[in-house]
């Protein structure tokens, strides 16, 4: 099993010796953690990468436009030696016609609930994430149906439930101040809590340059429950964590590998807020 | 470039329809459809949308073919591992093929291609649900074997010009109908409030729901929307400014959302939709004004061109709501009789003696004054107040102007 983690503070690169794989934001992808491009920066990550034998993936995940389409594929061309996570199937289609298939990570997000789909990428050296939105009962069974054994879960962290290209936030602040006439504080690149009227629950919103992100009201986690170490990978987010946390958890899940199932409980003395099963033990109703 | 391009304009655009059940399908043929869009029982998104039966999807694809439409039947589920069985999909698929279906919509890769690899005859189109945005996605989809691919509702009419000349796949393009805010299949906000997951057919519209937007960053946790609640929702699309571009551009088929939608809807915005073609074709000039007033006759939401002329802005967004439905539909002629000089209606909303009423097909209308109103055993009504109650009209003016299956519409009270 590797872990999976973006990198989201170039100051702690030690806290990241027990990760297998770093990822890289980049402006294609859909993630609110720092990019880091300066040359300076970039040679100094990948130094430290190669000096502490991780591998580095590049974040090429939105969605991408016919207005994007040549930017990106340059982007890649610049960074071929390196692995990508994508969700386009214009990724896909191009890395095909490269014959490199196998440095591909699919992030499908909500699209991968069943082995055969999950089948049709790993079949071609694809690896892929399963959507968050499983049980781990039907986690299993696309493990136990699925044949090549190339593909992982999110094991911790807040995820994405929500993607849209609409600037929502700049858009509701114009809409206020056209109409009520007087100014609101939003900010782009910031995080802020939305909250249903009639539920208690604080979902985390944020405006990125091209698109807007709406996060999972908590932190889903896999621990004592699932051997994770049959996947192929484990992919923890470290969306809206400080640096301690980050730390934590990864050494926890360093610690699973090595050692098998563990309780996150038991690892930490502090206890880590906000915390849920989510999907986990859930059953969808279907309509 | 220039050759393919010629071959694709040379060829009339498809209108593309939304069918709920056999009744909307044949009023969505009726008033103009090229082709209908249905889910099945199986496999399809729209849980609720009465999905066909295999038997209706037959007798369906027996009525299209007799007027020279199509069906197209959505498989755009996304099913998880206990409800993907492949032998049954095979079959499903096949039985599809055999009924003459002219081609499926799905967006699970793998539905796609079992589609493509074990049924020759029946066309794979890729629906909206795989966001596809440029020309290397589709080139992708149609090395696979899919004929035609569902633009993402985020295309800017500009995007879908550049992606045209890039290749001679089909390219359907959504002109009418509800938007989903985010990325369509990318949004888990009902999955993840009530429950209910959107890319299984259960979408509650958490989108549309009211929501403060808080500022986290201060202990004080301060709600920021203080005069209202932020909304994430959109506003429905309506794209009778662009269709003439669109033709122009070469897209193939103009897609209607709204398989929940009432036969008065589909058959006022097919109608509607129809004539802007037909005109573009006859004359290469559209009357959009009229086009326009017409469709808001239909319309029970408030309306934008969406991503067509590039990022949203603010009257995109669902701000200031205007949720309630018309109540214009008011009943469907069902009988007509010469001998006795009467028509029989089913009623859909309320009207009243001496209210006006447009009775109207694909291409022409009746202005009718409502002169008496009786009940199926005759016996005279004050008005008429039950939906799916049959009321008889007497007037033999009326008799010889209209037919069976012309909608009624509510002009003046």
């Amino acid at each position: 099993m590797k872990i999976l983690i973006e990198l989201k503070n170039i100051n702690r690169m030690d806290d990241y010796l027990g990760v297998d794989e770093l990822i890289l934001n980049t402006q294609y992808s859909m993630s609110p953690n720092p990019i880091y491009s300066k040359k300076e920066e970039l040679e100094y990550i990948y130094n430290w990468c190669h000096k502490n034998n991780k591998k580095i993936i590049y974040r090429i995940d939105s969605i991408v436009s016919e207005t994007n389409l040549k930017d990106v594929l340059n982007f890649i061309n610049e960074h071929l030696e390196f692995n990508f996570i994508y969700t386009d199937f214009a990724i896909f289609t191009y890395f095909k016609t490269l014959n490199r298939l196998n440095q591909l990570y699919y992030f499908a997000q909500t699209y991968l609930v069943n082995a055969a789909d999950i089948e049709y990428y790993t079949s071609k050296q694809v690896k892929c994430l399963m959507s968050n939105e499983l049980s781990l009962k039907e986690i299993q069974l696309i493990i136990n149906g699925e044949k090549n054994n190339l593909i992982g879960v999110l094991a911790y962290g807040y995820f994405p439930i929500f993607y849209t290209k609409r600037k929502l936030l700049t858009l509701y602040k114009e809409y206020i101040e056209g109409k009520y006439e007087h100014h609101l504080q939003i900010d782009k690149n910031k995080v802020y809590d939305l909250k249903e009227e009639l539920r208690e629950e604080h979902y985390k919103i944020e405006e990125l340059e091209d698109a807007t992100l709406i996060c999972s009201c908590h932190k889903m986690f896999i621990d004592k429950d699932f051997d994770l170490n049959q996947l192929h990978f484990i992919y923890l987010s470290n969306y809206y964590i400080n640096d301690d946390e980050n730390k934590i958890i990864i050494e926890f899940y360093e610690n699973y590998k090595k050692n098998g199932i563990q309780s996150l409980k038991d690892f930490t003395e502090e206890p880590i807020q906000d915390l849920f099963k989510s999907f986990l033990y859930k059953v969808n109703e279907i309509l | 470039v220039k050759l393919m391009m010629n071959k694709i304009k040379q060829k009339r655009i498809e209108l593309l329809s939304p069918a709920g059940n056999l009744e909307k399908l044949k009023t969505a043929i009726d008033f103009g459809a090229d082709a209908v869009y249905i889910g099945g029982k199986e496999f399809s998104l729209r849980a609720r949308a009465n999905n066909f039966e295999l038997s209706d999807i037959e007798e369906g694809v027996q009525y299209a073919h007799a007027h020279q439409a199509k069906v197209y039947v959505t498989c755009n589920v996304l099913p998880h591992q206990n409800e993907l069985d492949d032998n049954k999909l095979i079959n499903y698929l096949k039985e599809l093929e055999r009924i003459g279906v002219d081609a499926i919509i799905a967006s699970s890769i793998h539905i796609l291609d079992t589609c493509i690899q074990n049924c020759p005859k029946m066309e794979a189109h890729v629906s909206t649900q795989a966001s596809v945005l440029n020309s290397l996605a589709l080139k992708g989809y149609e090395e696979m074997g899919a004929k035609r691919v569902v633009l993402a509702r985020e295309a800017s009419l500009e995007e879908i010009a550049k992606i045209r000349k890039t290749t001679s796949c089909g390219i359907e393009v959504f002109i009418h109908g509800g938007m989903c805010s985010s990325f369509s299949g990318r949004c888990m906000l009902s999955n993840h409030m009530v429950n209910r997951d959107a890319n299984r057919g259960g979408c509650a519209h958490s989108c549309r729901w009211n929501y403060d937007l808080i500022d986290n960053s201060n202990v004080t946790n301060e709600k920021i929307n203080q005069d209202t609640f932020l909304n994430i929702g959109s506003k429905d699309l309506c794209a009778v400014d662009s269709i003439t571009k669109l033709i122009e551009i070469g897209v193939d088929s103009l897609k209607i959302e709204g398989r929940m939608k009432s036969e008065y809807y589909i058959a006022t915005i097919v109608r509607s939709y129809r004539k802007l073609i037909d005109e573009y074709y006859e004359t290469h000039e559209c009357d959009v004004e009229e086009a326009r007033e017409e469709i808001n006759r239909a319309e029970n939401r408030l309306t934008s061109f969406g991503f067509l002329n590039g990022d949203v802005t603010i009257s995109g967004q669902l701000y200031d709501r205007d949720d309630h439905p018309t109540k214009e539909f008011v009943g469907r002629v069902s009988k007509v009789n010469h001998e006795e000089g009467t028509i029989t209606i089913i009623q859909r909303n309320y009207f009243t003696i001496d209210d006006t009423i447009e009775f109207f097909n694909k291409t022409d209308s009746y202005l009718w004054t409502v002169n008496a109103i009786y009940d199926k055993d005759n016996q005279p009504l004050d008005a008429a107040r039950h939906p799916e109650q049959e009321i008889i009209l007497k007037d033999i003016d009326l008799v010889s102007n209209v037919d069976v299956g012309y909608m009624m519409r509510l002009i003046k009270k």
